[in-house]
């Protein structure tokens, strides 16, 4: 698992305290009863607070699995890493 | 809270306004204006039922497209009771007022069709009720 991998994990261990962590990373809307639309806004906010970022709501519907997260969180970081690139 | 609230108006989600204003008027002896609003940034079809003049109103929210965030109340709960919208003087203010007493930020602010574009943002209560905040008439946009 890697670094952001890693972060995100924690930030679904502490909306979804009762998902074991073995389980997270395959972890979709479908799979975990717990993650319905205020869960939803719970982990925007926790993974918010933790990469220090502002996510897109409008993106909340595509956004429904650890790896979807995951992948979207990489983005926002490359994008970020290029627009430091672009500004230097 | 430093902020003063002006409740403005319940939300309450419907798969279709057309199938469900009748009732809703009949039920609550309440007066419609006619009007429906699609606003592509919020994703909802809504519109107003008024009781009396000054009242808080009630709006029916119907989800416009498969990406409503309505959409995913409606096939959990089934529709019903969504949010209470409250009008606020500085919306980036209330947000932060209601964040320092335990809220979560549901959706940021964005302009609203059905309010002549004046913004309104999400809050999600520690009691998780679901807050819509609107920009006063005289909030200077940011």
């Amino acid at each position: 698992m890697d670094r952001i991998a890693t972060r995100l994990s924690t930030c679904f261990e502490t909306v979804f305290p009762d998902l074991a962590a073995k389980d997270i990373p395959a972890a979709t809307q479908r799979s975990v009863a717990a993650w319905d639309s205020t869960a939803a806004i719970m982990l925007v906010n926790v993974i918010e607070d933790e990469f220090g970022i502002q996510m897109d709501f409008d993106r909340l519907e595509e956004l429904d699995s650890f790896e979807s997260i995951c992948q979207y969180l990489k983005e926002q970081q490359t994008a970020g890493a290029a627009s430091d690139g672009s500004s230097a | 809270m430093d902020l003063p609230l002006k409740f403005h108006h319940i939300g309450y989600v419907v798969p279709s306004i057309a199938a469900t204003l009748e009732g809703f008027i009949r039920s609550l002896g309440a007066q419609w204006d006619g009007c429906v609003f699609e606003d592509p940034h919020q994703k909802v079809k809504v519109t107003f039922l008024a009781t009396r003049p000054g009242d808080p109103q009630i709006e029916l929210v119907e989800p416009a497209g498969g990406d409503s965030p309505v959409l995913r109340f409606l096939r959990e709960k089934g529709g019903g009771l969504h949010h209470a919208c409250y009008e606020v003087e500085d919306l980036e203010r209330s947000m932060g007022e209601f964040k320092s007493r335990g809220a979560l930020i549901a959706r940021r602010p964005k302009p609203a069709v059905a309010f002549e574009g004046r913004r309104i943002a999400w809050v999600l209560t520690a009691e998780k009720l679901l807050v819509e905040l609107l920009e006063s008439r005289g909030a200077v946009s940011r």
